[in-house]
């Protein structure tokens, strides 16, 4: 090699890598986990929950630590609630929230029970008007006249007095029990407007980031601030539990950072000592890392069409490049060690280069098609990269490799025909036909998720001190009006409410809309158009029988012959209740959210449902019955996400197959050759399937990435060999086959140290699949084409 | 305004400048308090409201434990009884099922609890917060006028005789505006004796 030559094309590459460093320089890096969710239905979902601010919620649960036995009960009410006021103003002065609910105002209750009190029939319905008929009897206006006179004799007489005057049959109980609609399944009270566990040990607090809290760099900045907020305002003796999508996010970003931290060096340590063991020559490190070389180009490359990539895309995409380092280290071997001169040597390894890269680019060209935005980007990237490593290594590799032929040209290993050989690889390949099938694809993230001990003992204190325990679901009716919107959650409810479904949330029973407001008025005017006048006298007899002056009640009475009027949601939308009633509804890019669908525009009201196989055909139901009402809930999610993920995988893995299938036949044209080609994927899926029944039953995104990964690995084995096989064309093969695999093995073995369990199963996967692929191109696919 | 005129001339109140007897006696009151764990006494309640006919005067007994317990029942001329025990309550009158309430849901109930607590855990140091105290050195007795004007629009003030020897509260004059009171005398004090626990679960009497 021309020693002018040679660095003329190392400083057009490091050229090229430093020009795509700088293109790439700024690129905008999204740390999403919603990047790994399909581009439709799902995700609609998902940016659905987002808009109503259900993703990016934080709940903060403050307690008194358990060894303060100590403190009194007013003790401990004190602490908390000087804490929870503390930390919550903290947090809505800060811009990171936008909305932070930790105490209602005071007198809150009296306030709206006067606001509502106006607008009572628009409120009731017919269920409500039957139980005031049954009030009406003279039995039921005794019973209640007597009640109140009770009541005003009671301690609490002083203060209701004038509620007894205006509401003497406790109308106002009506409203009581709708206002509970609000709290749903969430066991707290009320105390000074602070929320308090049932024991009165814990106060909540919940806040809307406005920054995502799926991404783990915004997770940071919002942590960070949440801390601040609980230093400063957490009196002593007052401990914090987070909950939600945030103590997640973190949890993961923390072990992957960790595990990298710790693995990455080792890995890099064992392939460094592997390759200088092996080669004795610190050239061959050099061989190893060409391939990285593209992968600055390939980033900036990906840039002009992408805004903002993955980080996980950009990630796994970088690891994708290693399967380039296969064509390097056969190009490497061949030039050092087989005989012959180095441009046959270069003529006869060309047809398997060609062929390997061709069949990893066919399979990333078939994800360049997958639902999941992330996928897709990974295989642009993966294309590019490995597309420009190997005419970089087809390049540079030469001018590192000094010739030392030490293979003579008989040397072929292993072509020897094995019946043995092939029963154990047919008895593999069945156990994994046997196994494949039984196996469940599991499409929940929470398999990847890192549930460190704390979060789950967070989690399930949260549940046993708050309630409700079990999914929820989320009914959401969008409207282009508000009323449109509250017409359509009032249908929702109502049908819920046929179908005795408890434990609703829900701001219909206090917001209704438009259309029902008026059917209740009108209902209700009919109603006491009958009995006004009756009741009027009837409640003056027996007052007066009880004790009371004739027209003790006339509030009532003029309440009743005033004109009943409309609930316009404005009033309650600017009343005390606000913050919970607006933690239900969002109006168009409120607070600047920006639009991340195109129903951006629509007004959303939320009813939150248990969600139980029970609740589940009802709630179904609810979207086809009602326009402009989705149901978004966890089971539905799980089952959404595993049916569009299934079915994007058995697309492109059919599409993969035929697609590497014709590649191979294309170029081999004999069946034989093409099996003895495919043996080592088949024998890297049968272990990977047998591997996965054994352990968990369950296959999950992960394994559907480093399975498309090991294919491509693999594949790249049996063309390799069976291009020896076929043309003797290079004696280095089943040595570089094996520097491939272990250094392969190595490097991804150790990620099998790893706590994540995303990373754990790459590295376990890597582990199975090639540690089945290698033995398999070393022995079987030699016997099959001996055949 | 008769009274209140005597009361101002004849009886020398304890002011701002006398603020220390206020204090020692509040102290006093308190601490005799804290040693009551629980407490039972006969009551007598007037009430002088316009929208009844005639005063209606009720008797009957409370039961207290602290922290959180409290039974006020009338037994004549109509048996109702309310119960207060910690979140939650019960509430009978005549004949009537007995009716329960969560204090975390109902507002009513919730305020009407606030306040009992207030008054029955003699925790006069926080009514101070509330209410401008007036000492009379004749009972003793304290006069509270409240502070804060939500609060002086249901009471006008509130005046507590107290027995001079165990410093139990004797009677409570609730006066309100427009001329509505109420007096509601107790008597009969048995304290620190255990009590049936039913007595906070059940409106029947043990």
């Amino acid at each position: 090699m021309n020693t002018k030559s040679a660095w003329l094309k190392w400083g057009i590459a490091f050229f090229l890598a430093i020009f795509g460093l700088f293109a790439a320089r700024g690129i905008y890096l999204g740390e999403d986990a919603l990047d790994l969710l399909p581009d439709t239905a799902v995700r609609g979902d998902i940016q659905l929950l987002q808009r109503m601010g259900l993703v990016n919620r934080v709940f903060i649960s403050l307690e008194i630590d358990p060894s303060q036995t100590t403190v009194s009960r007013n003790g401990v009410e004190q602490a908390l609630k000087t804490s929870a006021r503390q930390v919550g103003s903290a947090l809505a002065e800060n811009p990171v929230f936008r909305e932070v609910l930790y105490q209602l105002p005071s007198g809150y209750e009296w306030k709206l029970l006067d606001q509502l009190w106006t607008h009572l029939p628009a409120l009731l319905t017919e269920k409500d008007l039957h139980w005031i008929q049954s009030q009406l009897t003279t039995a039921g206006l005794n019973q209640a006249l007597t009640e109140d006179f009770a009541l005003l004799n009671s301690p609490a007489g002083l203060p209701l007095k004038e509620q007894i005057r205006r509401d003497p049959l406790g109308l106002s109980r009506l409203l009581i029990k709708r206002l509970s609609s609000l709290r749903g399944e969430f066991t707290t009270q009320i105390r000074d407007g602070f929320f308090f566990s049932q024991d009165g040990r814990s106060c909540l607090i919940w806040a809307e980031s406005a920054l995502p809290l799926t991404d783990s760099k915004a997770a940071e900045q919002v942590q960070s601030e949440v801390q601040k907020a609980l230093k400063q305002g957490m009196v002593h003796g007052v401990n914090a539990r987070i909950i939600g999508a945030l103590p997640h996010t973190l949890a993961n970003a923390h072990a992957v950072r960790k595990d990298l931290r710790k693995l990455l060096p080792l890995a890099t340590l064992t392939l460094f000592i592997f390759f200088l063991l092996i080669f004795r020559n610190p050239r061959a490190l050099l061989v190893v890392g060409i391939p990285f070389m593209a992968a600055p180009v390939a980033i900036a490359v990906l840039r002009l069409f992408y805004d903002r990539v993955s980080a996980i895309a950009l990630g796994f995409g970088i690891v994708l490049l290693g399967i380039a380092v296969d064509s390097a280290i056969h190009i490497y071997l061949a030039l050092s060690r087989s005989p012959g001169g180095k441009d046959a040597v270069l003529k006869g390894i060309k047809r398997p280069v060609i062929l390997s890269t061709a069949t990893t680019l066919a399979v990333f060209v078939v994800l360049l098609f997958s639902e999941v935005p992330s996928h897709r980007q990974m295989a642009a990237l993966a294309i590019i990269g490995v597309f420009l490593a190997v005419v970089l290594a087809w390049i540079l590799v030469p001018t590192l490799a000094i010739r030392k032929p030490r293979i003579s040209k008989r040397q072929l290993p292993g072509l020897k025909y094995s019946t043995l050989k092939l029963i154990l690889w047919g008895l593999l390949l069945t156990t994994g036909a046997l196994a494949w099938p039984r196996l469940h694809y599991n499409g929940s993230l929470q398999t990847l998720d890192m549930l460190t001990p704390k979060i789950k003992a967070d989690e399930a204190h949260f549940r046993a001190t708050w309630g409700p325990a079990g999914d929820k679901a989320f009914i959401l009716a969008a409207g282009s009006t508000l009323s449109q919107a509250l017409d359509r959650n009032d249908q929702v409810y109502e049908e819920l409410q046929r179908h005795s479904i408890s434990g609703l949330r829900s701001i219909s029973p206090i917001l209704p809309g438009p259309c029902l407001q008026v059917q209740n008025i009108s209902n209700w005017n009919v109603f006491w158009e009958k009995r006004r006048i009756s009741a009027e006298k009837e409640i003056d007899r027996i007052g007066t029988e009880l004790g009371f002056i004739s027209r003790a009640f006339s509030p009532f009475f003029e309440w009743l012959s005033a004109e009943p009027v409309i609930l316009d949601p404005s009033v309650l939308l600017s009343g005390p209740l606000s913050p919970l009633i607006c933690s239900m509804l969002r109006l168009p890019d409120e607070r600047g959210i920006k639009n991340q669908d195109n129903n951006g525009h629509e007004i959303l009201i939320t009813t939150i449902a248990p969600d139980t196989p029970d609740t589940w055909p009802v709630l179904k139901k609810l979207e086809e019955q009602i326009p402009g009402v989705a149901v978004l809930s966890n089971s539905k999610w799980r089952s959404n996400i595993e049916t569009l993920v299934r079915r994007d995988v058995t697309r492109l893995s059919i599409a993969a197959g035929v697609f590497i299938v014709c590649l191979i036949w294309f170029f081999f044209r004999k069946p034989i050759a093409v099996l003895a080609a495919l043996a080592p994927v088949l024998s890297a899926l049968s272990s990977m399937a047998i591997f996965n029944y054994l352990c968990t039953k369950d296959i999950n995104l992960m394994h559907i990435l480093i399975g498309i990964m090991v294919i491509g690995i693999s594949v790249d084995y049996g063309i390799f060999v069976v291009c020896t096989c076929q043309k003797a064309i290079s004696k280095t093969t089943f040595f570089a086959v094996s520097m491939c695999a272990v250094s392969t093995l190595s490097g991804f073995g150790v990620l099998t140290l790893a706590e994540h369990p995303a990373l754990h199963t790459l590295g376990a996967t890597v582990l199975v699949g090639i540690g089945a692929a290698w033995p398999t191109a070393l022995w079987v696919t030699p016997v099959i084409l001996k055949r | 305004m008769l009274m209140l005129l005597t009361l101002l001339f004849i009886v020398p109140p304890v002011f701002a400048e006398d603020n220390g007897k206020l204090s020692s006696f509040i102290h006093e009151v308190e601490a005799k308090a804290a040693t009551v764990k629980t407490l039972t006494c006969t009551l007598k309640q007037e009430r002088h409201l316009a929208i009844f006919a005639r005063p209606v005067i009720f008797r009957g007994r409370m039961a207290l434990e602290k922290p959180d317990k409290l039974r006020w029942e009338f037994t004549s001329p109509m048996a109702s009884v309310l119960i207060l025990n910690g979140t939650g309550g019960l509430k009978c009158s005549g004949n009537s099922e007995p009716r329960r309430f969560n204090l975390a849901t109902d507002p009513v109930m919730q305020m009407v609890s606030k306040q009992i607590w207030t008054w029955v855990n003699g925790s006069y140091a926080i009514l101070q917060e509330q209410y401008r105290m007036v000492l009379l050195e004749q009972g003793p007795c304290i006069v509270l006028t409240a502070n804060d004007p939500k609060i002086a629009r249901a009471i006008s003030s509130v005046k507590i005789s107290f027995d001079p020897d165990s410093l139990q509260p004797t009677t409570v004059k609730i006066q309100e505006p427009g001329g509505d009171h109420t007096v509601i005398s107790f008597s009969d004090f048995i304290l620190n004796q255990p009590l049936d626990q039913s007595f906070f679960t059940k409106c029947s009497s043990p």
